[in-house]
């Protein structure tokens, strides 16, 4: 209750609630931005936190990465475009539903589900950081392998109509996320030569191109002179009955979201994969997955705005970066002096105090930025087509090129959005490709860790109890979505031959 | 993609089949160019790519199987099948994204040389023409509004270098 009174005290005598809300909106400008990244939306604020006091520093850069990680969201609604990489499972329901005109009410979940999201998260970390981060550091390479491996089994389920189909493009995607520096002796791999392909290729370069660039060349050739998109130009919250539906995806979301954030490394990408998997296992309404579900929407927004919060464990605790963005707000910590670890939270205690009720702004204050900023979004993608592709367009290569100012990665795009109008052409789905090229890394260099740890033996995997729990749940999903496969062919089977007698 | 009968979903999965036994066959040509490092465990740099241009393979094969298959059962599959309609043909699809692609590849190689802001209100220009709209005065303040903005938000604001003319 002190701490409690303490950190009001702080918000009503130092700048600390106008570096949230400030930093939440900075955040969600960067976030809706192809290209500006979580991490590179609080790097841009790094230089500026110099002359602050620690509290409002750590809270303006934690505030930015909150409001960042729900920004990601508006594009991938609006225009298919995920603004990070956590948001591209939103994509699929989000952009659906924007199609059928509903664009404003799934911004409105997306909004909803961010903020609680974000509040159980941060609930968590003041709750249970302790033994949370004691879960984090339990975490050894088989670990982290068996986590990529959680992460794909959930392919059966975003594989669509095709199951081979839906493994054939993660193996692509596998495919992409070797390009580069080999992880254990570094040697270069289907790099051709080009430096640039040394550090591998971003996963939001291909998000981009994939549902993006793809999306705009095959939109060019639609005859219909649609000169307005259908979108009704206003935000809309959830009512009551969507709020009891959307409640089950939620709580998953805050579960799968609050434990990928303690894991560094895992971040919301995975969570908000598997939230979504979940979330179509445990529907009522399991047919209108993919094709523009309120619950396809509400859960990875609640996922991976719960890990923006939790994702603060592993920092605080022992200062491991799990991601870039937690890898600045390390920075920043250090900048000001602040040592992360066990004597963080004896020490500076009024630092930790003040960016609990700082985030707790942030993540409320979402609502009202959101509220603010969100008909602008819905105004802009309600021009003329032909203008609004050309933006679209004019806006993608933009911010690639910010990323590292350079060409060649908008030539990767373009050629992602090319290899991803073939895959439309073709039917095969881009979500298990999206999750080859984000978890391919984790797995292959996880994988080879821990070989090396045991000279070779593949039985290291039974030994690490946290592995072996994390590899019997990916085999559940893995049996589950194909058992529910099954059945469904039987059912349809079913249904054709009664058509056709 | 005009897909309604099961005749040309069937086909779809055979070029699909196809496609993808090159990327297996060319990923795995590739694949062996890796050099050996005395650094490598026991996978080595090969071990995956190798494993997954052969799991790519089998799938293809799988799929062909199954494309086949539906030749067979087309009939009976048929009467299931409810037409997509209302989608462009794949020859319309591809040659209007070869335009798209096409303004995207000339501003790629344009922007080192007239630099970030003409380029790129060249580029709003050219998609909003090519997505049929006709009325230049209009088309051309969009596009130095459209570039100026983009220009003041990225350079100005962010701070981003953009390319600037002649910088190759």
């Amino acid at each position: 209750l002190s701490a409690l009174s303490d950190g009001f005290s702080l918000l009503l005598h130092t700048p600390l609630a106008l570096a949230a809300i400030g930093g939440a909106g900075w955040g969600i400008l960067g976030g809706a931005l192809p290209g500006i990244s979580p991490s590179i939306a609080m790097a841009l604020l790094l230089p500026f936190t110099y002359g602050m006091d620690p509290t409002t520093a750590i809270v303006l850069l934690s505030a930015t990465y909150v409001g960042a990680e729900y920004g990601g969201s508006i594009p991938a609604i609006l225009i298919n475009t995920p603004g990070t990489n956590a948001a591209a499972a939103t994509v699929l329901d989000g952009y659906a539903l924007q199609q059928q005109g509903r664009g404003g009410e799934a911004l409105g979940i997306s909004l909803y589900s961010a903020v609680l999201g974000g509040l159980f998260g941060l609930a968590m970390l003041v709750l249970l950081t302790e033994p949370l981060a004691r879960v984090a550091l339990a975490f050894t390479p088989m670990s982290y392998f068996a986590l990529g491996i959680l992460g794909l089994s959930v392919i059966a389920s975003l594989s669509g109509a095709s199951l081979i189909k839906g493994l054939a493009a993660a193996v692509l995607g596998l495919m992409v996320a070797t390009v580069g520096s080999d992880p254990i002796s570094g040697v270069p791999r289907f790099t051709f030569g080009a430096p640039e392909l040394l550090d591998g290729i971003p996963p939001i370069l291909i998000m981009v191109g994939l549902f993006a660039v793809s999306e705009l060349f095959y939109q060019s050739s639609s005859t219909a002179r649609q000169l307005r998109s259908t979108t009704r130009a206003r935000l809309r919250f959830p009512s009551a009955a969507l709020r009891r539906r959307l409640a089950r995806p939620q709580l998953l979301g805050s579960i799968v979201g609050t434990f990928e954030g303690v894991m560094p490394g895992a971040g919301g990408t995975i969570a908000s994969f598997i939230a979504y998997n979940e979330a179509r296992r445990w529907s009522r309404h399991k047919e209108e997955f993919g094709q523009g579900s309120p619950e396809g929407v509400a859960a990875p927004e609640t996922a991976n705005n719960a890990v923006a919060a939790t994702a603060l464990v592993p920092v605080l605790s022992f200062g491991i970066p799990g991601s870039n963005s937690a890898a600045v707000l390390l920075g920043g910590l250090l900048i000001h002096g602040l040592i992360p670890g066990p004597q963080l939270f004896e020490q500076n205690a009024e630092v930790i105090t003040g960016l609990y009720m700082g985030l707790f702004v942030a993540v409320l204050s979402l609502l009202g930025l959101g509220a603010l900023m969100l008909p602008a979004c819905l105004w802009l993608v309600n021009r003329p087509k032909a203008y609004l592709t050309a933006f679209i367009y004019a806006l993608i290569f933009s911010g690639i090129y910010s990323i590292e100012q350079s060409l060649f990665d908008v030539g990767i795009v373009l050629a992602a959005g090319t290899a991803g109008l073939l895959m439309r052409i073709v039917g095969l789905p881009f979500l298990p490709a999206i999750l080859g090229v984000v978890l391919g890394y984790l797995v292959e260099s996880n994988l080879r860790r821990s070989l090396v740890l045991s000279g070779g033996d593949y039985r290291i995997f039974l030994e690490d109890p946290i592995a072996i729990a994390l590899l019997s749940v990916a085999c559940m999903f893995i049996l589950g979505s194909l058992g529910m496969r099954a059945w469904r062919a039987v059912h349809r089977n079913k249904k054709i031959e009664g058509v056709t007698s | 993609v005009r897909a309604g009968g099961t005749a040309l979903r069937v086909l779809r999965d055979l070029a699909c089949s196809a496609a993808l036994l090159w990327v297996a066959a060319s990923y795995y040509l590739a694949a062996t160019d890796i050099s050996r490092s005395a650094l490598g465990d026991e996978l080595g740099a090969r071990g995956l790519p190798t494993a997954y241009a052969a799991l790519l393979a089998a799938l293809a094969v799988l799929l062909l199987a199954k494309a086949s298959l539906g030749l067979l059962r087309r009939r009976t599959a048929r009467a299931a099948d409810a037409p997509e309609h209302g989608q462009p043909r794949v020859g319309r699809t591809l040659r209007r994204a070869a335009g798209v692609l096409g303004i995207g590849v000339a501003y790629v190689l344009a922007v080192p040389f007239i630099g970030y802001p003409i380029a790129i209100a060249a580029v709003i220009s050219a998609m909003a023409v090519y997505q049929g709209e006709r009325r230049t005065v209009r088309i051309a303040l969009v596009a130095i509004l459209g570039a100026v903005g983009f220009w003041t938000f990225f350079e100005l604001l962010l701070g981003i270098p953009m390319p600037a003319p002649w910088t190759s």
